[in-house]
């Protein structure tokens, strides 16, 4: 019965995983315009959170993040991932370059907090992060080689794993390293840190 | 006697034999030895007469033959007689019939020149006769012409005169005007009215006056114009004149045609009389034909031999072409040969000092087991002595190795040098190698790094994953993503390159020659790595093209709600605008009409308004617009401001009030 007929509070935590993914999503969009992984061309804009949000016309790239978000998705909800990591890796040497970390945290829903937060905050919260993302174009190193990217997802090793899916590296940045932390969102049952990590010197 | 049995002693022939029988039997051995004779002769006679008698037989066959063939050649002779004399009927039914043709043609000719004897006159007499209009009509052209002209002056000066007239008569008008106003002035009581009347009777006369001089002048410009009509005719009859002149040429033209017929003819008709009366033109026409066929024959024969001239000389200058290459690639190859020689002689030398080497090794191996044999009792050195001895033995190895691969690189010279009979493709062979094996170094010295680098990373990747799996996290990816996509793609490269390097490395040592596989397969790769980048290129493309057309839409949007124009481009100097308060026009500009002026963008004939006046709609006077903003005042853009405010006005003016 308790898997048939939704709760109040399995409502609320499909709605936070909904956003959260979406979050997920358009940072992925906007970190693949913003650093120059694909052409401006390849991008259209759309309104998202109260911003031009620009996501891929690309077919491949599309079905690509699709299929992430998909089961990106279903891990969020089943609260089995723990980060989120873009990983921009250079062509010419296979280094990694940059990192985007989200990470995630599941919240207990009875809490104060996030009981009076209402969906115009958290897309304020969202707004902020996407902000801070575009802008972080501005001290973020230029990428000289031409970047390829990954996605990673730190999963809990019991979760199940859908064939398409495998283990990989944790893509470390090699040398001296820097790292700009961004501002974090919650919603009633999920909060979501940011952060970049890029190469220095 | 074959059936007699033999004797019983060799003494006695026969000792049982009486006397009386050995006559006969002699008779009959005689007898018989005559028959064996006579049948001898008898056979060797057949023989003869048979050898005769087939002499015969060939001789009459022979016979038989020659006269079959000279019954044939009769025959033969016969038809060609036969035939020669159908010929000759025909030559003469040729020449009778040519004879005739000629004299057809004679008349038809001479009937020709008649006719055309009868048309040159005509057509002198029609000449003459045009001459004498046109000069007649030229003359009167000309008197009418100066009389005109002398008319038109007289008409100017009386014009002039007249105008002159008119003038004094204003002046007098003003005169009278201003006495008019000075009388009135001076004396108000002298009576107007009778003035007046003068003073306009004058007027009218006047009136009358310059009426009259204006009909007479209406008059004479008519009488120009008919002048200038008959002018007209004039040329008309000069264009004439200049088809006859030219149809008097073409007939003139005849005429020199006609007169060389006409030695021609007579040529022919000498000719004809200066055949021999003796021969009959008949034999002449077949000595003729005999005489072009030797000809012909002989021509042949001259061509032939030319040709087999050319042919000769052509092949004295391939040979000694072929003699001259031969010779210089001899001496390359005697060069070749001889730097071979000192390559080899070093080689040998090689091979003799490592033979030497050997020997030396060999003995020392020699001494060392003597050693080996002599302290064998001490066991702490054995184990170093028996190291010494491997390792002895594997330099004995290796200088055996050493050793093969310069005789193997002995052999592979000498094929080689049988092979160079073609230096240029040798020395190519040689440079291609050279760039290959530097190639190839390159190479293994870029996956030498890469390697290092590989394994660095495995190392990092073994610590970070160690790493990982201590913290309790599982990093998981999407196995089908761009980063593994390029990785496996410059992996596969990698792998193919290491495998052309070694493929090339074989070939080096096996033939210099053959191109492996793997060059083949990594060009392979690489070409489908490049029509993935067209494919994403053209993607790309057309994105951009579709952003360009979105954009160029909303540009010309936001033009149209800002100037109230929706533009069109028709081609790079050409556009349309649509106006916004009146859509059923559009005005059409010519970039390219620029005037002859610097600086000016437009000229008048560069725009083309289409403004219907449909449905109360009142038209605009768009060509005042123009004049005054394009033309005078140099600014298309007031135009077009200055338009849309009439049509917004003119759109205001139909709505309901």
């Amino acid at each position: 019965m308790s898997d048939s007929v939704p709760t109040r509070s399995k409502l609320a935590l499909k709605g936070s995983s909904r956003i959260v993914s979406d979050f997920f999503e358009y940072s992925i969009h906007s970190i693949l315009y913003q650093r120059g992984i694909y052409p401006p061309e390849d991008f259209q804009t759309v309104r998202k959170y109260g911003l031009n949000m620009l996501v891929p016309t690309d077919d491949e790239l599309q079905s690509y993040v699709k299929q992430i978000m998909k089961q990106l998705h279903k891990w969020v909800y089943g609260g089995s991932i723990s980060r989120l990591v873009v990983a921009i890796v250079s062509k010419e040497t296979g280094e990694t370059v940059e990192k985007w970390q989200f990470n995630l945290e599941i919240q207990k829903p009875d809490t104060e907090q996030t009981e009076t937060k209402t969906n115009e905050q958290i897309q304020r919260e969202i707004q902020a992060i996407i902000r801070q993302i575009t802008a972080s174009v501005t001290f973020l190193p230029e990428l000289e080689d031409e970047c390829t990217f990954n996605v990673l997802v730190y999963a809990d090793p019991n979760c199940r794993v859908p064939e398409e899916w495998g283990d990989s590296r944790t893509h470390e940045i090699t040398g001296t390293t820097e790292s700009v932390k961004f501002r974090s969102f919650s919603t009633a049952n999920h909060r979501v840190d940011a952060l970049v990590e890029y190469k220095y010197g | 006697m074959s059936g007699q049995s033999t004797p019983s002693s060799p003494f006695i022939a026969h000792p049982h034999e009486v006397p009386g029988d050995r006559d006969l039997q002699k008779r009959l051995a005689t007898l018989e030895y005559q028959y064996s004779q006579l049948k001898d002769s008898y056979e060797i006679d057949k023989v003869k007469s048979q050898a005769i008698v087939k002499r015969l037989e060939r001789d009459l066959e022979h016979r038989s033959r020659e006269y079959e063939a000279a019954v044939s050649d009769s025959k033969l002779l016969f038809d060609e007689n036969n035939k020669l004399k159908r010929e000759l009927r025909e030559l003469a039914d040729n020449f009778e019939q040519t004879t005739g043709e000629n004299r057809s043609l004679r008349t038809e000719l001479d009937a020709k020149t008649c006719k055309l004897n009868r048309h040159l006159g005509e057509f002198q007499e029609i000449e003459k006769r045009l001459e004498d209009v046109i000069a007649l009509k030229d003359a009167e052209l000309r008197h009418k012409d100066s009389e005109l002209l002398r008319l038109r002056d007289s008409m100017r000066e009386e014009l002039a005169l007249k105008s002159s007239r008119i003038d004094e008569l204003a002046d007098q008008l003003r005169i009278k005007d201003s006495q008019i106003l000075e009388m009135r002035e001076r004396n108000v009581h002298i009576d107007e009215t009778k003035a007046r009347e003068l003073y306009e009777k004058e007027c009218s006369n006047q009136l009358e006056y310059i009426r009259e001089l204006e009909k007479k002048n209406l008059e004479l410009s008519n009488k120009l114009r008919t002048l200038q009509s008959k002018q007209d005719y004039v040329q008309v009859l000069r264009e004439e004149k200049a088809t006859l002149s030219q149809r008097l040429a073409t007939y003139e033209a005849l005429e020199t045609e006609y007169e060389d017929l006409k030695l021609r003819y007579a040529a022919m008709e000498q000719k004809l009389g200066d055949w021999p009366l003796s021969d009959p033109p008949a034999i002449i026409l077949n000595k003729c034909s005999v005489l072009e066929s030797t000809n012909s024959q002989l021509s042949q024969k001259n061509e032939f031999l030319r040709n087999e001239l050319a042919r000769t000389q052509q092949e004295v200058v391939d040979l000694q072409s072929k003699l001259l290459e031969s010779n210089d690639r001899q001496t390359a190859l005697k060069s070749k040969l001889s730097e071979k020689d000192t390559e080899n002689t070093k080689l040998s030398n090689n091979v003799k000092l490592l033979t030497q080497e050997i020997q030396f090794l060999k003995d020392r191996i020699d001494n060392v087991t003597e050693e080996n044999t002599m302290l064998m009792k001490n066991k702490g050195v054995e184990a170093e002595n028996a190291q010494k001895f491997e390792g002895l033995v594997a330099l004995l190895e290796s200088y055996k190795q050493q050793l093969q691969s310069l005789q193997s690189q002995d052999t592979g010279q000498k094929r080689r040098r049988s092979e160079l009979e073609q230096p240029n493709g040798a020395a190519q062979l040689a440079e291609e190698l050279k760039r290959k094996i530097d190639e190839n170094n390159e190479l293994v010295r870029t996956i030498e790094e890469k390697n290092k680098r590989l394994v660095q990373l495995e190392v990092e990747v073994k610590k970070l994953g160690s790493s990982g799996n201590e913290r309790g996290v599982r990093v998981l990816e999407l196995r089908e993503n761009p980063a593994a996509r390029h990785e496996r793609v410059t992996r596969k490269m990698l792998e193919k390159l290491r495998q052309e390097n070694q493929q090339l490395v074989d070939a080096k040592l096996a033939t210099d020659q053959l191109i492996p596989k793997t060059v083949y397969e990594r060009v392979c790769l690489e070409q489908d790595q490049l029509q993935e980048e067209i494919k994403s290129i053209n993607k790309r493309m057309t994105r951009l093209r579709e952003m360009f057309s979105s954009k160029v839409a909303r540009f010309n949007e936001i033009v149209f709600l800002l100037l109230g124009y929706k533009i069109e481009l028709l081609s790079e100097t050409k556009l349309k605008m649509y106006p916004k308060f009146n859509r059923d026009s559009f005005i059409q500009v010519d970039l390219s009409r620029h005037g002859s002026k610097k600086g000016h963008l437009l000229d008048g004939d560069g725009i083309r308004v289409k403004l219907p006046a449909e449905a109360g709609f009142q038209k605009v006077d768009v060509n005042n617009l123009i004049r005054f903003w394009v033309q005078e005042k140099q600014q298309p853009c007031c135009f077009f401001n200055a338009l849309n405010l009439e049509l917004y006005d003119k759109g205001q003016e139909l709505l309901p009030s």
